[in-house]
């Protein structure tokens, strides 16, 4: 059978009107005017050079080569998928578009919920095969990111009462990398801990403190998301949403990545009051067989509730430690039997830890 | 169409897309980047690049995209790499640097000034990508001209405007569109432009105060002067182009392509794009008439790996 339709050599951008003759394993192509044969393709090398719709000429072409040839009738194409069933790929034309609507509506209405379940499930067991390397190299590079601006802060005599302070809490666990604790010289009252072992306390804290036994349960508190590897697990958790979201939204507009944004911050931070729940929990029992005194985190958290309602802007640390009056019951729950933390004297040496002139600073403040 | 050899032919471009088949093509896309965690980001956009490409014909033969999802991958790869060095480089050199506040200043200074270098290089070379894997009638679109050329005028000329504050603006337009029109190919031919940045000057002097007044609408008007007077300047075969929509066409594409994503929270985007494809066909033409025997297969070497430097810059666009 014959094919009316153009040749263009990929020599010129001129074209030919050309007739088009199949057989069983070659296209040949004539000049419709002169009869003469203008190219011969062997069929296993032939492909579609895109998808073809409804309406659409078809563009056939040797595979890597210039030349094209279009065809306006899908006549020849069912004869062709016969003889080169390969063509079949990028031959849309025979699904109804209709249904491949549904069909792929169905599909992301599986994934997108499977994944948003799936990833905080993974995170876990995710975070145990991360090579400790890993962690500890992130951890200090965020650490280092935060000493840019403000610097850590160390005195003979503070370092001492820090590691007074420590040295129990630390006994009591084991821990797969040495754990780093630094206080550095930001006015925030806040505290945070990395993956790998690094945790910062923010100055801000240590004014902020009434007593030793507050700075202590916030230290254990920090010390059981190193144990329960919440850093690591909540970034892998904020990567794997933020990849779900920027896919659903990132192409669209402007307006629903920014929606895209927001959903993934808001499923990060309900991931992240559950851990600091555990935190709390671990941090308690920790301060207690290290027979140090519990009443330091209650206090510490009736506190924060109290400034929390007075001035809510100035506290960082509510942003990542949401507080609730169901933690304050929890850290009130527990049977107080331990020491105090540091005596009067090294207390006063943590307070102090920073540099002089920036105490008075704050003291000011 | 017949075309006879011996003679010219005038061009007429046409636009046959619809905007169901390339929401389909986008909800595919949408589904297979969520189930590859953005891995599959690259072949889509190749697919909707297809799509576009095939839909638009010019004297009723479709254009044609030959680019592959792998190309674009390998090129952000590429670009994701280039990046990492360059970070490493510079928290090393950090530690000596702040022994000397004057040398970081100005490290500081260099690394910001170079950023807008970036996406001078990143524009360019995205162009070279995208014209080297266009075709029509199997003859290759290309650009000659080198992306870090583009990217030290692309930096000069915007530190220029930002010293004058703004009003170098049509002359940076005009030089940027110098600089990439005349290196732009289809096979061995190539396009000519000779516009002045002073030609647009006056108007974009009276388009101050009316934009301001406006509350930016005018601008609108503005930019399809520019069109206009781009088109008019762009030659092939010394055949003058033409662009013939006002500033009140161009204002009511923007307006309601806008209605269109903000009402039905960005589900209209296919018909966006289709729609704006549709309206560059209509307008714009080729005043007379061109000898396609004439034309002849590029020789220009093409890149292997596609625009990675737009992805990794973010600067977006299909």
């Amino acid at each position: 059978m014959n094919y009316r339709g153009y040749y263009s050599d990929g020599v010129t951008a001129q074209r030919h009107p050309v007739r088009v003759m199949l057989s069983s394993n070659a296209l040949s192509i004539s000049h419709t005017d002169s009869n003469q044969l203008l190219a011969s393709w062997p069929l296993k090398s032939l492909q579609l050079s895109e998808e073809v719709y409804p309406g659409q000429p078809i563009r056939l072409q040797q595979t890597g080569e210039d030349a094209r040839l279009t065809l306006d009738e899908h006549t020849i194409l069912e004869s062709l998928l016969k003889v080169a069933p390969h063509l079949h790929r990028r031959h849309l034309a025979k699904t109804p578009m209709g249904q491949q609507v549904i069909f792929w509506m169905l599909v992301l209405a599986i994934i997108v919920p499977a994944l948003l379940y799936g990833i905080p499930k993974l995170a876990g067991p995710l975070a145990k095969i991360v090579p400790h390397e890993w962690e500890r190299t992130l951890g200090e590079s965020i650490v280092e990111g935060f000493m840019a601006e403000s610097p850590a802060c160390s005195s003979p005599e503070g370092d001492k009462a820090l590691e007074a302070l420590v040295a129990p809490l630390r006994a009591q666990v084991a821990l797969p990398y040495p754990l780093n604790i630094q206080v550095i010289d930001n006015t925030e009252t806040n505290a945070f801990a990395t993956p790998g072992g690094n945790i910062v306390i923010f100055r801000g804290l240590l004014t902020f403190s009434e007593s030793p036994d507050e700075v202590a349960g916030v230290l254990a508190h920090e010390m059981a998301h190193v144990i329960k590897q919440h850093p690591t697990e909540g970034l892998i958790r904020a990567v794997g949403f933020s990849l779900v979201f920027s896919a659903l939204f990132g192409d669209a507009s402007a307006l629903m990545s920014a929606a895209g944004e927001m959903g993934s911050t808001l499923l990060t931070l309900s991931y992240s009051r559950d851990a600091e729940k555990e935190a709390d929990r671990i941090g308690l029992q920790l301060l207690q067989q290290a027979e140090l005194t519990t009443t330091g985190l209650k206090h510490f958290f009736q506190r924060l509730q109290k400034a929390k309602k007075e001035l809510p802007e100035s506290l960082a640390i509510l942003s990542t430690h949401p507080m609730t009056e169901d933690r304050v019951k929890v850290a009130a729950s527990y049977i107080n039997t331990g020491k105090s933390a540091l005596d009067p004297v090294q207390w006063q040496h943590l307070r102090t830890i920073c540099p002089e002139d920036n105490n008075n600073k704050i003291n000011g403040l | 169409m017949e075309e006879n050899s011996s003679n010219t032919v005038s061009l007429s471009l046409s636009q046959h897309g619809q905007g169901g088949q390339l929401f389909v093509i986008m909800l595919i896309n949408l589904a297979l980047t969520i189930l590859t965690l953005g891995i599959y980001k690259f072949w889509g956009k190749t697919r909707i690049r297809r799509y576009l490409w095939s839909q638009t014909s010019i004297n009723e033969e479709r254009l044609e995209y030959t680019g592959t999802g792998k190309e674009l991958f390998f090129g952000f790869l590429k670009a994701l790499l280039l990046f990492a060095v360059i970070i490493a480089l510079y928290s090393l050199l950090t530690p000596v640097l702040q022994a000397q506040p004057m040398l970081l200043g100005f490290t500081s200074m260099l690394l910001g000034l170079s950023f807008y270098w970036f996406v001078g290089v990143a524009i360019y070379s995205a162009r070279h990508y995208k014209l080297s894997r266009s075709q029509w009638r199997g003859i290759r679109f290309g650009q000659s001209g080198s992306p870090f050329e583009y990217g030290m005028f692309f930096l000069g000329y915007l530190l220029i405007t930002m010293l004058t504050l703004g009003l170098y603006t049509p002359f940076m337009r005009m030089h940027l569109a110098h600089y990439s029109l005349n290196n732009t190919w289809f096979g061995g031919e190539c396009l000519r432009f000779n516009g002045k940045g002073r030609d647009m000057f006056i108007p974009f002097l009276i388009a101050i105060p009316l934009g301001i007044l406006t509350l930016g609408i005018y601008w609108a008007w503005y930019m399809a002067k520019e069109a206009r007077y781009v088109a008019e300047h762009t030659t092939i075969q010394n055949q003058k182009f033409s662009s013939d929509y006002t500033g009140g066409q161009w204002f009511g594409l923007m307006f309601i392509n806008m209605l269109l994503i903000i009402f039905t929270l960005g589900l209209a985007f296919p018909w966006v794009i289709i729609r704006t494809v549709n309206f560059f066909c209509e307008h714009y033409s080729l005043q007379g008439a061109i000898d396609l025997q004439a034309i002849e297969q590029s020789k220009q070497e093409a890149p292997t790996t596609g625009e990675g430097l737009v992805e990794a810059l973010d600067l977006g666009g299909i």
